[in-house]
């Protein structure tokens, strides 16, 4: 029998094709089943606890860029920045590595240079320089400095925030593994910052990694990142050179003083963006809506926030809910867009106060229906077919 | 493989359109799995539902190691081992039913089988050993290489490609009629 000699192909064809309604049954149950393990979970689980210990003027600015930026470590492939060295180390057996990290394009993002080693990382920002960060991602701690007014403030990064850095730290290990193993796309070699690269690119559905390395030594040369809307640049990077351990020190250098404000960034909620679209419009924009947003643009806007709040001569509570608010509203749109999920932003050149204009709208999670923020910030539910145009 | 690192990675975060798009992707192999290990189409979707289930309360403290759909798979193979433990009795009947029913093709994986040669092939899988069984279509279906396998049936490499190899001996006699039921 013929079919006989060739069975395991045969077998291959024993396929068992489910219908439209056992498939939408079976996924029911289980995002049903999945929907009862949260809701428990949420009465155990303590949401994560950030505080930042900082008071002076521009540390209060340097808090809002440390809730950013700490996001990006906890959620964003540049978190893997931190244990960079550590990520490729098999490959590359560098102590230490030296590294730029830019947020947006290469011609307009700000850029964030960090010094790696180990688990230590100190990290400054181009459009920020007075603003110094020290991490310590085995204890999960942060040392932030202004290194202008010579204050000093410590922030925790606890809960699950902590394990979700662990996570991506082993994501990039394996994007680096599957770079050597040519499990990704290879898109040929180009001339990358004035070296003969070969890329390699790993897309998924709301992310694409494009890693360019020595074709020779494969040392990667750049990292390109996107993550939703958003995206970022890793380049410059030097490998095993000496660091000033002192530079890594996370104790609070002599001449500083530490100051102490909390801030609670416990949950970033929907009345948080729009609190930040508002600092956005009327603190540092005089009433008009930005041309766009996002953490690009968000990081670009830091020292002008931080400007504004030195000048406004806001009582100091005040002036540290303001940096909060703007901080927890941006960590709100990251969230959104990091998940994947649908949001438009229609606020360029939009005055605060158009009740009829509509500036932002998104797709809250399992939810039919959009939010679409207007002008005057208020809120409306609308159906997809009703959007704006 | 990187996708669904990427797809694990947002689905931690939160995302349920990406735990949609995990399913999509494999729902289908692992029911062809567990259908072709149960000869059973009810206790198919219960295990492949039980897998995800399991999978989606853990997903937080999950570690991919090697493949996505190595990993589901082998979920499959142990959960169906449980259902046939658990639902002895229930599976018998099923089975006998599925044996019954063979010659009209109306077992569950026959239901998706066009061709007759396919119907017996079918029918013959149900005869062999269950270890027999378990290496061919987590192998052929599974993509699970014989290490897995054996490791899976806590026996050596060269026991599970023995198995491999007897099943498929004994389906091409079956087929070619020199072994009756």
């Amino acid at each position: 029998m013929r079919q006989a000699e060739n069975i395991d192909k045969l077998i291959k064809k024993l396929r068992y094709k489910a219908s439209t309604e056992t498939h939408n049954r079976v996924l029911g149950n289980v995002l049903q089943a999945l929907d009862k393990f949260e809701k428990q979970k949420s009465g155990v689980i303590k949401p994560d606890i950030w505080r930042t210990i900082m008071k002076s003027s521009i540390t209060k600015i340097a808090a809002a860029a440390v809730i950013i930026i700490a996001v990006l470590i906890g959620i964003n492939p540049f978190g893997g920045t931190i244990t960079f060295a550590e990520v490729i180390e098999p490959i590359l057996n560098a102590k230490t590595v030296v590294l730029d990290l830019i947020i947006g394009s290469d011609e307009t993002g700000p850029t964030v240079h960090d010094i790696v080693a180990g688990s230590l990382m100190r990290r400054s920002f181009s459009n920020m320089p007075a603003l110094v960060q020290i991490i310590d991602l085995e204890s999960a701690r942060m040392l932030a400095l202004d290194t202008a007014g010579k204050t000093a403030g410590y922030v925790d990064i606890q809960g699950p925030l902590r394990d979700q850095t662990q996570n991506y730290v082993e994501f990039l290990r394996q994007i680096i593994r599957q770079v050597q193993d040519g499990r990704v796309e290879e898109i040929g070699e180009q001339v990358i910052d004035g070296q003969k690269a070969i890329g390699f690119v790993g897309r998924g559905q709301n992310e694409a990694v494009t890693i360019w390395a020595d074709p020779k030594t494969a040392h990667p040369i750049r990292i390109e990142l996107e993550l939703g809307q958003m995206s970022a640049v890793l380049k410059n990077f030097e490998f095993d050179v000496p660091v000033d351990e002192a530079l890594l020190s996370m104790d609070v250098p002599a001449g500083y003083t530490l100051d102490e404000t909390e801030f609670d960034l416990t949950d970033a909620t929907e009345q948080d963006f729009i609190e930040s679209l508002r600092i956005w419009a009327e603190v540092m924009r005089d009433g008009t809506f930005p041309d766009a947003i996002g953490t690009e643009n968000a990081m670009k806007q830091m020292p002008l926030l931080g400007e504004k709040i030195a000048t406004s001569n806001l009582p100091e509570d005040q002036a540290s809910r303001l940096a909060e608010s703007f901080g927890k509203g941006m960590l709100f749109h990251q969230m959104l867009d990091i998940r994947g999920g649908d949001w438009h932003y229609a606020g360029a050149g939009i005055k605060l106060g158009d009740v009829d204009k509509a500036i932002f709208w998104y797709q809250p999670q399992g939810s039919q229906t959009y939010r679409v923020i207007y002008g005057d910030l208020s809120v409306k539910d609308v159906a997809p077919e009703n959007l704006p145009k | 493989m990187l996708e669904d690192r990427l797809l694990l990675w947002r689905f931690k975060g939160g995302s349920r359109d990406a735990f949609r798009l995990i399913y999509e992707k494999y729902a289908d192999d692992l029911l062809t799995l567990a259908a072709n290990l149960l000869n059973d189409k009810a206790g198919a979707e219960d295990v492949v539902q039980d897998v995800f289930i399991s999978f989606v309360q853990s997903v937080e403290k999950f570690r991919l190691t090697g493949s996505l759909k190595g990993y589901l798979a082998t979920c499959v193979a142990n959960r169906s081992r449980d259902y046939i433990r658990k639902n002895k009795r229930q599976r018998t009947a099923a089975l006998n039913e599925a044996e019954q029913t063979t010659s009209d093709a109306k077992s569950p994986v026959q239901l998706a089988i066009c061709s007759e040669e396919l119907q017996k092939l079918s029918c013959a899988l149900t005869e062999l050993p269950y270890e027999q069984r378990e290496v061919i279509v987590l192998h052929l279906h599974g993509d699970l290489r014989f290490r897995q396998i054996a490791k899976l049936q806590d026996v050596s490499i060269k026991t599970a490609q023995s198995r491999y190899r007897y099943g498929l001996d004994k389906l091409r006699s079956i087929l070619n009629g020199e072994v009756r039921k």
